[in-house]
């Protein structure tokens, strides 16, 4: 399979006057051509930051501190500040969480959708506003609209504006992080159906992240389960529901189906603080097949079947 | 408090704010038995800088440096009077415009607009002209043209602090508007102290307006009545730059160390500028 | 011929060049407008429209009833004043008979407290140019006259300085929040602790003794050398221009960092906003993150700052023109004051509170267009 996205140990910190917080420590995984990739992880346990270190977003503090992320076979980490310019949106295009606050509140959208392809493209304005129209048509929304102003449009098209300008450039990868956690279930519906036939259309790679894990089931191909900074479980996602292998993951569908029936179970202890990591396997605090090993060593990511992979000393 | 203290003192602005201020203070309390001669006294006229005079005479014979010390002891008293006076009308009228009903509020504010309106230049000129001249009605004078400014910030910040739950949360247990107001109270103290030191650089400036302009108390000596003599006696055409150029270097110093002073503050006030001000993003 | 846009189909076409050429205006403008003309529903562009014309309409009405009770203040106060409502109106010892009684008919003196209202209101408010009888320094010339002749200057001076503090302090404002950490950075802030903690009438003077004493570079007082007549040649203009170049000089000096400070802290603040991440990650070039959105949205609140420092502005003019010995309306009403021309001094308050007001008020109404979000408030 071809990849489009290759991250290879991935280290990214925050350093704060509290301490190093270890936000992604370690991580590895490869995105295929026209996959739907996800990856589930609760708040807090480094999902955003991965996200943003792939268009190399970290902000001081953040610092990526080791690592290669690769991308249609170029490392980007080594890109310089002009090569990197040109390379954002038009081979890795992302869509924030909170679409409302992406949008400059004092630029019309049909501005903000020119200036992304301007920054890449050479046309004239003319050929630029025509193919914004075209963007806005393809994404559902009415092209008359083009003038307005963000707060005059409701979440769901905020959504959409975003959607049209990731899709402008016709990028490899599309980055969508936590794209529906603000919009009703209604419109999330429709938010992913407009992906999917998006890149039926123009062949892109989604690598979408939620803590939402049903809405990675039904939109993903493959997941990955994030858990302190490190990849836990990477699988197919038939796998991933028929025989979900670490704990982590256990529990966390063993809650949700607890919901489902009304009742409740929950994985016990609290999420770790990534300045003091536990030692040995992160999750040990709150595992329930804890062995002696597990408190020691830190476990890597092994392919227990084909394309299965776990990190846990006690599986596999 | 005291965590506010040890937050300036750690802070290279706010070493610099306050030993700018305690210097001078110290000059201006000690000033009798600093100053080498009676600021009134009259010796050879335009002396340049020697041993005897250390920053010359004015084209009235009088020393600088005397003049300069006891003026520092005129024009901080005044600051300092001023700006509490200010403080006390713009926190009463914010305070109530902020906590009464908004009939009430919306009443006050248009008022306090008005006169924010006004510049103040002309308002102290006029106000100094029918109080007549004298050390108190420069205070007066300056406490009843400045307050506006300061209870507009006072009463938005007490209208921010307002919406927050734990002021809905007091009501319910059925606090009544005082006590209400004693749980604000320590909320805006930062606030208070880094607009009284506001308030202490504009009224010393306006004063040493006033002076300038001849408005001022003749009986003492301040910076502005310096500037003021000097201006008369006309020093510049005369060459004799120190009268003008002392009064004013200590003025501004005294402005800079106050801003760096609120400059720290304002991050007690607000955590996140200090944030937003350490890192930058590019 | 074909039309400027055509709705074929689904196919939405703009034929931009001849658009350009028409109304030689940027593309989206253009769509704005024109879509209007075409009777077709811009959603977002008519509503806009009209929301700006409330949006104007409502200030106007509100500066004018500030308006009206500024000068309703201005009317009361001097009647509080320690002195005869006599001498304050209608000076019976230093003008003439007939003037005097002239005067005290125009403020009906012997009428009650109300009348003299109405007829002030009618003097001064419904009344242009608004009548304030006679100065006493200057009779027989009018309060009104008076002051226009000294108001002409003012205004070029104000002007002036107006526009290169803006100018000046926008730039350094980027500037600072732009190269935030360098070692221009901290020069500049420096630089404007100092200036903004000056006061004003020393920063004249030492500019004076600077360049005007020592450099003998521009020179100390007037607005305009006394040999030449005041005319609107070539020459008197480059000499007004000189003339005013330390004034303005001082007032930009005074001014400007409070602007620059404030507009850098703002734009520091939004380098954190998510929409200029997106901008980075669009990958947009830096100079065109940090003029197009970061200081484009953090202007806003500058402008605010301005709108509340009317007075300040004024109060700054005053002094340099007295420093200056500028022929403006600074100058008259310090004299005036000394000299207790009561008609005057309460024509120049009336000017004051008005220039006050308007200040504000342009800056009101300059704001639905940079800031779309106030048109709907």
């Amino acid at each position: 399979m071809e990849t489009v996205l290759e991250i290879n140990d991935l280290h990214v910190s925050y350093f704060t006057q509290r301490g190093e917080v270890k936000a992604v420590n370690g991580v590895s995984l490869n995105v295929g051509k026209m996959e739907r990739f996800g990856l589930v992880g609760e708040s807090g346990c480094g999902k955003s930051t991965l996200a943003h270190s792939i268009l190399r977003l970290i902000k001081p503090p953040g610092k990526i501190i080791k690592g290669s992320i690769c991308v249609d076979g170029v490392d980007i980490l080594r890109l310089s500040k002009e090569d990197l310019r040109s390379f954002r949106w038009k081979k890795v295009s992302i869509i924030f969480q909170g679409a409302m606050n992406s949008l400059n509140p004092t630029h019309r959208i049909g501005s903000q959708l020119v200036e992304a392809i301007l920054a890449h493209e050479r046309m004239r304005k003319e050929e630029a506003l025509n193919k914004a129209v075209d963007l806005l048509k393809l994404c559902g929304i009415d092209p008359l609209r083009i003038n307005s102003y963000p707060f005059q449009l409701s979440g769901g098209m905020k959504q959409r504006v975003v959607i049209a300008m990731a899709i402008a450039l016709n990028p490899s990868l599309i980055i969508a992080d936590e794209p529906t956690t603000a919009l009703d279930v209604v419109t999330e519906r429709k938010i992913l159906a407009l992906l999917k036939d998006l890149q039926k259309k123009f062949k892109f790679s989604i690598f979408m992240i939620s803590h939402n894990i049903d809405m990675l089931v039904n939109f993903c191909d493959r997941i990955a389960v994030m858990y302190a900074g490190k990849i836990v479980e990477v699988a197919p996602t038939k796998c991933i529901i028929s025989h979900p292998l670490h704990p982590y993951l256990r529990g966390l569908l063993r809650s949700r189906d607890a919901l489902s029936r009304g009742e409740f179970w929950f994985i016990s202890g609290s999420p770790p603080d990534l300045i003091n990591l536990p030692s040995g396997c992160a999750f040990h605090p709150r595992c329930q097949m804890i062995a002696e090993k597990c408190r020691r060593e830190s476990p890597t990511l092994k392919e227990v079947e084909h394309n299965h992979f776990v990190s846990c000393h006690m599986v596999g | 408090m005291l965590k506010i203290l040890s937050l300036i003192l750690h802070d290279k602005r706010g070493i610099f704010g306050i030993s700018t201020l305690l210097f001078f203070s110290l000059i201006g309390i000690f000033a009798p038995y600093i100053s080498p001669y009676d600021p009134f006294a009259i010796w050879t006229p335009n002396l340049p800088i020697s041993l005897r005079h250390p920053l010359g005479t004015d084209p009235l014979g009088r020393d600088v440096l005397s003049q300069l010390i006891w003026g520092s002891r005129t024009s901080l008293i005044v600051s300092f009077t001023a700006a509490l006076g200010i403080m006390g009308i713009g926190l009463t009228i914010g305070l109530i415009s902020a906590l009464s009903r908004p009939l009430v509020d919306e009443v006050l504010m248009r008022f306090t607009d008005v006169i924010l309106y006004i510049p103040k230049l002309p308002l102290l000129i006029f106000f100094a002209l029918i109080l007549g001249r004298g050390f108190l009605n420069v205070v007066l004078v300056l406490s009843l043209t400045m307050w506006p400014q300061t209870a507009r910030v006072i009463r938005s910040e007490v209208l921010s602090i307002k919406q927050r739950p734990f002021i809905d949360a007091a009501k319910i247990a059925g606090a009544g508007t005082l006590k209400i107001l004693a749980i604000i109270l320590p909320h805006i103290f930062p606030l208070i102290l880094a607009s009284i030191l506001t308030l202490i650089t504009w009224s010393l400036i306006y004063e040493a307006s006033l002076g300038f302009l001849g408005l001022g108390d003749p009986s003492v000596m301040s910076w502005g009545t310096m500037f003021h003599y000097a201006f008369l006696s006309g020093a510049i055409y005369l060459r004799n730059y120190a009268p003008i150029i002392a009064p004013g270097l200590c003025i501004t110093l005294i402005g800079v160390g106050m801003n760096s002073l609120i400059s720290v503050l304002e991050e007690v006030v607000n955590p996140k500028i200090k944030e937003v001000r350490r890192w930058k993003p590019f | 011929m074909r039309p400027i846009i055509s709705i074929q189909k689904n196919r939405y076409s703009i034929n931009f060049t001849k658009a350009k050429s028409l109304l030689g205006l940027h593309p989206i403008k253009f769509i704005f407008i024109q879509l209007k003309l075409d009777k077709v529903r811009a959603k977002g562009g008519e509503e806009q429209i009209m929301a700006i014309i409330k949006y104007i309409v409502r200030r106007i009405i509100s500066a004018f009833f500030t308006w009206i009770i500024a000068l309703s203040i201005l009317f009361v106060l001097p009647r509080l004043l320690p002195v005869s409502p006599e001498e304050l109106l209608a000076s019976s010892y230093r003008l003439p008979e007939e003037a005097t009684r002239i005067m005290r008919e125009k403020f009906g003196l012997e009428l009650p407290l109300t009348s003299q209202f109405v007829l002030f209101l009618k003097n001064v408010v419904f009344n242009f140019p608004p009548d304030f009888g006679f100065s006493y320094t200057y009779y027989p010339s009018r309060v009104w006259d008076i002051m226009t002749m000294y108001l002409g200057w003012t205004i070029f001076l104000l002007l002036l300085s107006l526009i290169m503090t803006v100018v000046i302090g926008t730039f350094l404002g980027i500037l600072m929040a732009w190269r935030r950490g360098s070692k221009i950075e901290k020069i500049l802030s420096c630089f404007t602790v100092f200036a903004m903690s000056s006061p004003v009438f020393w920063l004249g003077y030492l500019l004076i003794i600077v360049f005007s004493m020592t450099l003998q570079i521009f020179p100390a007082g007037g607005a305009h050398s006394p040999t030449l007549a005041p005319s609107f040649s070539f020459e008197f203009i480059i000499n007004a221009f000189r003339y005013a170049a330390l004034p303005m000089l001082t007032l930009v000096i005074t001014q400007s960092p409070s602007y620059a400070v404030l507009l850098r802290d703002n734009m520091l603040y939004i380098f954190w906003e998510d929409y200029v991440l997106m901008a980075e990650a669009k990958g947009v070039k830096e100079k065109d993150i940090v003029l197009k959105h970061v200081a484009r949205n953090a202007i806003l609140p500058v402008i605010t700052l301005f709108m509340m420092q009317a007075g300040l502005i004024l109060g700054g003019q005053i002094m340099v023109e007295i420093i200056f010995s500028y022929p403006g309306v600074g100058r008259l009403i310090v004299d005036a004051i000394l000299g207790l021309d009561y008609p005057v001094i309460i024509g120049f308050f009336y000017l004051i509170i008005s220039m006050g007001i308007t200040m504000n008020l342009v800056a009101d109404l300059i704001y639905p267009f940079i800031d779309p979000r106030v048109r709907f408030e």
